[in-house]
């Protein structure tokens, strides 16, 4: 639990002809992560069939690209539930046949939908900015000058720089109908002797109909109109697709299948008759790569920093190994700090929100998005949400808050009356998690041999415990022994920063204020705790008036503290986590176990994924 | 007197939020703007660019608890 998965390092050496075989069987099982080979001496590309297979996964990625642009963010944050569809029938070269006439089809039709959308939004603009142009002209109703060149005069309407439009008026019959700071809008009336003089100085608005502006404004909303037609039209046809959307889900995994089997081969050595597979699989699971036939096995312990992390834990702390991953995955003989933060995080978030309302809100919340939500990330973030809110609640009760002050009973602690207490409860965990950490610190870097970094852990433990006594002599009746082991104790630390110059000097306020840190617990309980009472006030005092009235802002007034303590709960919380706790003890840099194998969450083949025969 | 010495000690609290909320606004958009940056150019930089845009934020809420501290004691002190 401490530490990730154990593993071993599995070499699997097998002839070329049951490569293939041997290949799907690996897939099948799920358990061999592969390594870069270094003996590769003829590795073959299949480079026909790869091409082929990127090329519809290509296609089915534009498909879904259009499918995506009509979801809304909270369908993108949900996502969709998809059946899986059972591809019973299709073999391998029946499936590709199959498959690559209904993507072809349907890709088809999503390039005609998108070219016309394209062709809609110009066109749409253009409609626009011509209404926009022509509403200068409303005031010409005459044909004066309407478009209608003849042999001796040029009409239309045009775009004159203030500066020549003196210049201009000597000898063209213009009028101005809209003036600004640069432009001048005219309609004008030229005779073509002079039109070559001047045509530079105009610029020439085109129009699309030859009629008066009040009218060509008419007949371009009309044109607006049938480009509603048409969208309505697009929006038909991406329904029709999206109503084969499991079944390209489908296909697009089998194509990915078969994609990451090809793929695998670049990462084996080769000879002429023979292949090599390297890699790792779990301690626990090795017993099912003895099942795989023609091939010669070669097991053997590990301890190399290359080896894939796989963060194994219960289910109840599973959701928070995402936690630890958004930081970084440990090393291989690392710490896996996954269980500290399933202790941390919740508490800290619980200290936060410390509210018995705002927790039962978040709670039905999370749960509401993990019931919704078709996304594993998404489903683990809402597990971490829903502890945190329990022990929110938790705090809720301890503090004596619910929607702030609205309630009161009696209570152990009080955010608004005694914030100076829970000002040194904040202070007393930030003490005891950084430590853990320092603790930790030692643990690590004296198994994994890193001296540094064990000397540093073991100078900030003294300068903890030197402060401590020197504290302790000062304010009690204590030998006086105690002042001097505590004042060795500080320059032993103080002695190890200046061994690293400046900076190491700089760290010692900077050791004492990552501690002071912790406050922000305090400061974010009280803050929201002043909220809701600021928020309940208004409302009281507007109940006199109307119980209805009152609460529009104490429904606004809550939901926004909800919402502003839900993510400030959540980011402070991981920050106290990977700031003040991982920089005592943890680096990651360890890369994630990734086995080959088959995904089946939406088709499924009789036969396929049941492990190896 | 006490009416003034309130009157500072709320001038005071005042300050301490305002100026490092002012400080820690401006501080936490150039970094939340690199963070979305970092983000979108690697989604594995999530977290730390997560922990990284409220890293600014800590200065805020050291004024307010500044301000705290003051009206806590500062109006204990006056009362007194």
């Amino acid at each position: 639990m401490l530490k990730p998965s154990r593993m071993k390092k599995v070499e699997i050496i097998g002839l070329k002809k049951y490569k293939e075989d041997i290949i799907t069987k690996i897939q099948h099982l799920n358990v061999l992560h592969i390594k870069t080979s270094n003996i590769s001496e003829t590795n073959e590309n299949p480079s026909i069939i790869i091409h082929k297979v990127l090329s519809n996964l290509e296609k089915i990625h534009e498909i879904k690209q259009l499918l995506k642009l009509k979801q809304n963010m909270l369908k993108t944050l949900i996502g969709t539930k998809h059946k899986q569809i059972e591809l019973d029938g299709y073999t391998d070269s029946a499936f590709t046949h199959k498959s690559e006439l209904f993507i072809n089809n349907i890709h088809k039709k999503t390039k005609d939908i998108i070219k016309s959308k394209t062709e809609i939004t110009k066109f749409e603009e253009n409609i626009k900015n011509e209404i926009n142009l022509l509403t200068y002209f409303k005031s010409i109703h005459t044909d004066q000058f309407q478009k209608q060149d003849t042999s001796q005069i040029i009409k239309g309407f045009g775009i004159v720089k203030v500066r020549d439009l003196r210049e201009i008026k000597k000898h063209i019959v213009i009028k101005i109908t809209r003036m600004d700071e640069d432009n001048i809008y005219i309609a004008f009336n030229a005779l073509k002797s002079n039109w070559d003089k001047y045509k530079t100085k105009i610029k020439i608005i085109k129009t699309t109909y030859n009629v008066m502006p009040l009218v060509a404004i008419e007949y371009l909303k009309q044109d607006l109109l049938d480009i509603d037609n048409k969208k309505i039209e697009n929006k038909n046809l991406i329904e029709t697709i999206r109503k084969k959307e499991d079944m390209i889900l489908a296909i697009e995994e089998r194509w990915q299948n078969i994609k990451t089997r090809i793929r695998s081969e670049r990462h084996m050595g080769c000879t002429d008759k023979t292949f090599i597979i390297e890699g790792w699989a779990p301690q626990d699971k090795i017993n099912q790569i003895h099942k795989i036939p023609n091939i010669v096995l070669s097991i053997q312990d590990t301890e190399d920093t290359e080896t894939p992390i796989k963060l194994e834990h219960n289910k109840l702390i599973k959701p928070f190994e995402k936690l630890t991953q958004w930081f970084a995955l440990p090393k291989y003989n690392d710490i896996d700090p996954t269980l500290f933060i399933a202790i941390a995080f919740p508490l800290f978030f619980g200290i936060i929100v410390a509210d018995i309302a705002y927790g039962i809100i978040i709670l039905l919340l999370s749960t509401a998005l993990f019931m919704k939500t078709s996304k594993d990330t998404i489903k683990d973030i809402s597990k971490i949400i829903m502890t945190s809110s329990i022990i929110a609640i938790f705090f809720g009760i301890l503090f004596g808050s619910f929607f702030g002050n609205l309630l009161s009973f009696k209570s152990l602690f009080n955010a608004m009356k005694n914030p100076i207490q829970i000002m040194i409860f904040s202070l007393l965990l930030g003490f005891i998690h950084t430590n853990m950490g320092l603790v930790l610190g030692v643990i690590s870097s004296f198994k994994n041999k890193n001296y540094p970094r064990l000397i540093d852990s073991i100078s900030w433990l003294c300068l903890e415990i030197g402060l401590i006594i020197y504290i302790l002599t000062k304010t009690s009746t204590i030998p006086i022994i105690y002042t001097y082991i505590s004042l060795t104790l500080i320059t032993i630390t103080i002695l190890n920063q200046t061994r690293k110059g400046i900076s190491g000097i700089i760290e010692i306020p900077g050791f004492i204020a990552s501690w002071i840190s912790y406050i922000r617990l305090m400061a974010l309980t009280v803050a929201t705790a002043w909220l809701a009472f600021v928020v309940n006030l208004v409302a009281i005092s507007l109940s006199d008036i109307s119980i209805v009235l009152a609460s529009i802002p104490f429904i606004i007034g809550h939901a926004f503290i909800t919402i502003t303590n839900l993510i400030s709960a959540f980011v402070h919380s991981l920050r106290l986590n990977y700031v003040e706790f991982f920089n005592r003890f943890y680096e990651g840099g360890g890369k994630e176990y990734k086995p080959l194998k088959l995904n089946n969450k939406y088709h499924k083949i009789n036969g396929e994924n049941n492990g190896c025969s | 007197m006490v009416v003034a010495e309130i009157g500072l000690i709320s001038i005071g609290a005042g300050l301490a939020v305002g100026i490092a909320a002012a400080g820690s606004g401006i501080g936490q958009g150039m970094a939340v703007a690199a963070a979305i940056g970092a983000t979108a150019e690697n989604e594995n930089m999530f977290g730390k660019a997560l922990a990284m845009a409220a890293l600014t934020e800590t200065q805020a809420l050291y004024g307010f608890t500044i301000a705290i501290i003051l009206i806590v004691f500062g109006f204990g002190l006056v009362v007194v």
